[in-house]
C-alpha cells in the first residue's frame, strides 16, 4: 500500500495545487514533494535489508484481469535507491525554481508533480504495462515543462525531445508486447504482463530470438540513457529546459533508461546480451570518450555539462554490460552519483543563469572572487563530476572499470594481450570484454578532467567577466523584472552570491556526494544481493550458450570448450586457465575488494 | 650504476648549485635547508643499520660482491664520495672567486654565476634547456592541438551527422506533405480525375483478382 501512496501523493498534492491559488502553488508544491520524499525515508528505514532482492512492499490490485493486466507493485533495493534519489530531487527542484519560475506558476508545479509520480511509478511498477505507462508518461510534463519554461530554442528542443525518445519506446513496447504475446501463446498460459513470468518466458527463447528483443528494448531505453548514436535530443533538450527541468532529466529521467535496462534488458534477452556485449561496450566507449571531447569544444555551460552526461551514462552503460558483479554494481551506484553530481551542477549553471542570463563561458570569468560560495559549490560537484577519489563520483567510476577490466574469458590465455600470459588476477570473471575495453574508456577519465577543469578554470578563476550590462547593480535586476508577474508578493531579490535558499538545495546534494564518496559501503551492501542474483542468471545463461554451441576444439589444447564459456564461437580459441580455476565467478566479498 | 653515479651527481650539483645561488645577493640566509638534505643522504640514509638487508633479504643482491667487497656497502661511500665531489664541482662553477669558494656559507649572486662562461661548451642545449626542453610545446602541438581540432571535428559531426540523420527523419514526412500539397488544390477537376482514377484502379483490381 505504501507504494500505491507514494505514486499517489504527489498526484494528490498536484491536484492541490490546481485548484489552489496561484501564490501558493510553490508553497504547497514543496510541501507535496517533501512528504513524498518522508514517505520514501519512512519506505526505506521500513525495508527489510536482510533480503534486498526480494520486491518488498508488493501489491497487486486487478485492473483488465481478461488481458492479465495487474496494478502491481514493489521494490527491491536498486529500485529503492532510485526512488530515494527522486523523492530527494523533488523538494530541491521546486526549491531551485523558486524564484526563476515567474509565469504560470500553477502549471510548472502541476506538472513537476505529477512527473514526480510517473518517476517513482517506473521505479515501483511491477507490471510491464505499468511501468511502461509511467515510462512515456514523463514524457508529457517533461515535454511541457520544456516548452513553456524553456530558453529560447525551447520549442524545437521539446518537440525533438518528445518525438525522438516516444519513437524509441513505441518501438520497446512492441518488443515487450511481443514477449507477452509468445508467452500467451505457450500451452497453458494466459495473458500476463507481470515481469518476472515474462522474463522467465523471455530467457527460454532462442538466442536469435533475444537478439530482436535486445534490439526493440534497446532502441527504447538506449535512446533514454542515451548510448552514443542516440544522444542527440540530449544537449537540446537539456540546454532548453529550465533548470529544474534540467536536474529532473539528469538526475532521474536518463536513470529511467539505464533502470530499464538492468531491469529488462538483462533478464528478458541475457544470452543476446552476453553475445552483443562487446559491441554494445563500443557504443558506450565511444560515447565517453566522443561526448567528452565534443564536451571540451563547448562554449555554453549548461550543454557541456548536457554532453558530459553523454560521457558518464557511457561508463554507467559500459559497467552494466560488464555483466559482473563488481560492473553492474558500479552501474548501480553510478546512477545515483551521477543524479546527485551532474543535478547539482544543473543547479549550479541554474543559478548562475538566473543572475546573468547568459551560459556562455566566454561572457562569464572570475566568479571565484566575486561568488566565493557558489564556486566552491562548483569545484566541488565538478571535482565529484570528475571522479576524484573521496567523492562519489570516483567509487562508481572506478567499479564500472574494475568490472570491465575483469569481465574477460581470455584472461590466463594468449587472447588478452597477445601473448600468453598467466596472470589471473582475483576477481576476474567471464565476459567478453576486458582490459582493452577498460583502458580505452579509462582515457575518458583524463577527459572528464579535462573539459570540467576546463570549465571551471573558466568561469571560476581569472579576472572577473560579466556580460555587458550587467554592471555595479550586480545581480539584482535579474528576478526584480518578473516580478510583478502575476502578482508575485514573495519573489525575493537575488543576492549577488548565494542566498540560504539556494544554499539549502546544494547542501544535501554535497553531503551525499561526499558521504558516498568516503563510505559507499552501505549501499554496496544494499544493492549485494539484487546484483548477484542478476549475476547468477547471467553466469548460468552464459553455460547454456556453451553447451548449446559447443567451442571448436584447438588441437593445442585438449578440452578446452570445457573452460570457455559464452565466447562466440571461434572468437577466442580457448581458455586453460578456466579449469585451473574452477570457479572464477566472482563472489561479492571479492568484488568488494 | 653508471647511471645512478650519473644522476647522484647531477643532483649534487644542482642541489649545491641551488645552494651556492642566491638571488637576493650574497649573505642572504636560505642555506640552513643543505645541512638537512647532506644528513640523510644515501650514505647515511640506507646505511646496514637500517634494516637494509632485512628488506632485500632472500635476493641475489645480498651475496653478490665487489672488487671483494660487499656491493651495498660500497656503494654508500661511492655515492657519498661522488656527492661530495659534486658538491665540490657546484662550488666551483657557482660559488665565489677563490678558495673561499669551497666553503659553504659563501654565495653568488646568480647574473654572476661562473657556470656562465660554460654556456657556448654546450650549445643548443642550454637554450633548450632553459625552455625546459619544449616539453610544454612539444606536448602542446602532439596532444593538445590534435586533441581540440579533433574535438572539433566531433562536434561538427555530432550536429550535422548524427544529428543530422536524426532531423532527417523528421523531415521526409514534411518533404512528403510537400509533396503531395499540390494536389489538395480545392479544384473540383482534380478531385474527379483522382476519383475516376481511383475507381478505374479498383475496377481492375476487382476484376484481376475475381477471375
Amino acid at each position: 500500500m505504501e507504494l500505491f501512496a507514494l505514486i499517489l501523493l504527489p498526484l494528490l498534492f498536484a491536484l492541490g495545487v490546481a485548484f489552489l491559488p496561484a501564490a501558493q502553488s510553490r508553497m504547497v508544491a514543496l510541501v507535496g514533494m517533501l512528504v513524498t520524499f518522508a514517505l520514501t525515508i519512512i519506505i526505506a528505514s521500513r525495508f527489510d535489508t536482510g533480503s534486498a532482492a526480494k520486491y518488498q512492499f508488493a501489491k497487486s490490485v486487478e485492473w483488465l484481469p481478461d488481458l492479465g493486466l495487474n496494478l502491481s507493485v514493489g521494490i527491491d533495493s536498486i529500485s529503492l535507491l532510485l526512488v530515494l534519489l527522486t523523492g530527494l530531487l523533488g523538494p530541491i527542484c521546486i526549491l531551485a525554481s523558486w524564484t526563476s519560475i515567474t509565469e504560470r506558476v500553477k502549471t510548472f508545479h502541476v506538472w513537476m508533480l505529477v512527473l514526480q509520480a510517473a518517476m517513482l511509478g517506473v521505479f515501483c511498477a511491477r507490471d510491464l504495462i505499468l511501468f511502461y505507462v509511467c515510462f512515456e508518461f514523463t514524457l508529457v510534463p517533461m515535454y511541457i515543462l520544456i516548452s513553456l519554461y524553456g530558453s529560447t530554442n525551447r520549442k524545437r528542443a521539446a518537440v525533438k525531445f518528445f518525438l525522438y525518445t516516444f519513437t524509441g519506446s513505441v518501438i520497446a513496447l512492441a518488443g515487450l508486447v511481443y514477449i507477452a504475446n509468445h508467452h500467451a501463446g505457450l500451452p497453458g498460459r494466459n495473458w500476463t504482463f507481470d515481469i518476472n513470468t515474462l522474463a522467465t518466458t523471455a530467457r527460454g527463447m532462442s538466442t536469435s530470438e533475444q537478439g530482436w528483443i535486445l534490439l526493440a528494448l534497446m532502441a527504447g531505453f538506449a535512446v533514454k540513457v542515451p548510448l552514443f548514436p542516440l544522444h542527440t535530443w540530449l544537449p537540446l533538450a537539456h540546454t532548453e529546459a529550465p533548470t529544474a527541468g534540467s536536474v529532473v532529466l539528469a538526475g532521474v529521467l536518463l536513470k529511467l533508461g539505464t533502470y530499464a535496462i538492468y531491469r529488462f534488458v538483462l533478464p528478458f534477452a541475457p544470452q543476446a546480451v552476453i553475445e552483443y556485449a562487446p559491441l554494445l561496450a563500443v557504443l558506450c566507449i565511444i560515447g565517453i570518450i566522443y561526448g567528452g571531447l565534443v564536451c571540451w569544444v563547448q562554449t555554453d555551460i549548461k550543454k557541456l555539462v548536457a554532453y558530459s552526461s553523454v560521457a558518464h551514462l557511457g561508463f554507467c552503460m559500459l559497467g552494466m554490460f560488464a555483466l559482473n558483479h563488481t560492473g553492474i554494481a558500479g552501474s548501480i551506484t553510478y546512477m545515483i552519483n551521477h543524479g546527485l553530481s551532474t543535478g547539482a551542477l544543473f543547479l549550479l549553471i541554474g543559478m548562475i543563469y538566473e543572475r546573468y542570463h547568459t551560459r556562455n563561458m566566454k561572457e562569464l570569468g572570475g566568479l571565484g572572487a566575486k561568488m566565493p560560495i557558489w564556486s566552491t559549490f562548483m569545484v566541488f560537484f565538478a571535482m565529484a563530476s570528475v571522479g576524484l577519489p573521496g567523492l562519489n563520483g570516483f567509487v562508481s567510476e572506478f567499479m564500472c572499470m574494475l568490472g570491465t577490466f575483469q569481465s574477460s574469458s581470455a584472461w590466463g590465455s594468449s587472447n588478452l594481450w597477445g601473448s600468453l600470459s598467466d596472470v589471473r588476477p582475483v576477481g576476474v570473471t567471464h565476459g567478453n570484454l576486458g582490459p582493452w575495453f577498460a583502458i580505452v574508456a579509462g582515457t575518458g577519465v583524463i577527459i572528464a578532467a579535462m573539459y570540467l577543469l576546463y570549465m571551471v578554470g573558466m568561469i571560476v578563476w581569472g579576472k572577473l567577466r560579466e556580460p555587458a550590462g550587467h554592471g555595479a547593480h550586480g545581480a539584482h535586476g535579474a528576478a526584480g523584472n518578473h516580478g510583478h508577474h502575476q502578482g508575485e508578493q514573495h519573489v525575493a531579490v537575488l543576492t549577488t552570491d548565494l542566498n540560504t535558499r539556494e544554499i539549502i538545495t546544494l547542501a544535501p546534494l554535497a553531503a551525499l556526494c561526499f558521504l558516498l564518496g568516503i563510505y559507499p559501503t552501505p549501499i554496496l551492501n544494499i544493492i549485494e544481493a539484487p546484483v548477484q542474483q542478476t549475476t547468477t542468471m547471467i553466469e548460468m545463461e552464459r553455460k547454456s550458450i556453451a553447451l548449446t554451441r559447443p567451442m571448436p576444439r584447438q588441437g593445442s589444447r585438449e578440452g578446452s570448450s570445457e573452460g570457455s564459456h559464452g565466447m562466440r564461437a571461434g572468437e577466442h580459441d580457448g581458455n586453460h586457465a578456466g579449469q585451473e580455476h574452477p570457479s572464477p565467478v566472482t563472489t561479492p566479498e571479492e568484488a568488494h575488494k | 650504476m653508471k647511471a645512478a653515479i650519473l644522476a647522484c651527481m647531477l643532483l649534487s650539483i644542482a642541489a649545491g648549485g641551488l645552494y651556492f645561488l642566491t638571488t637576493s645577493g650574497a649573505g642572504s640566509e636560505h642555506g640552513g635547508w643543505v645541512g638537512g638534505m647532506i644528513h640523510p643522504s644515501s650514505a647515511h640514509f640506507e646505511s646496514p643499520h637500517f634494516g637494509h638487508s632485512v628488506e632485500h633479504a632472500g635476493t641475489k643482491h645480498e651475496a653478490a660482491g665487489f672488487f671483494g667487497q660487499d656491493a651495498h656497502k660500497l656503494m654508500y661511500y661511492v655515492s657519498a664520495a661522488v656527492g661530495l665531489i659534486g658538491i665540490l664541482i657546484a662550488a666551483i662553477l657557482h660559488g665565489p672567486k677563490g678558495w673561499q669558494g669551497l666553503f659553504l656559507g659563501n654565495r653568488v649572486i646568480a647574473e654572476k654565476s661562473r657556470a656562465d662562461s660554460l654556456i657556448p661548451l654546450f650549445g643548443p642545449f642550454t637554450k633548450i634547456a632553459r625552455n625546459k626542453w619544449y616539453v610544454d610545446e612539444i606536448y602542446d602541438a602532439l596532444i593538445v592541438k590534435p586533441l581540440y581540432v579533433l574535438s572539433h571535428i566531433f562536434h561538427l559531426i555530432d550536429q550535422y551527422i548524427v544529428d543530422g540523420i536524426v532531423n532527417l527523419f523528421g523531415a521526409i514526412p514534411r518533404w512528403i506533405g510537400k509533396a503531395l500539397r499540390p494536389t489538395q488544390s480545392g479544384e473540383i477537376h482534380g478531385y474527379a480525375m483522382g476519383m475516376a482514377g481511383g475507381l478505374a484502379v479498383l475496377l481492375v483490381l476487382v476484376f484481376v483478382l475475381t477471375r
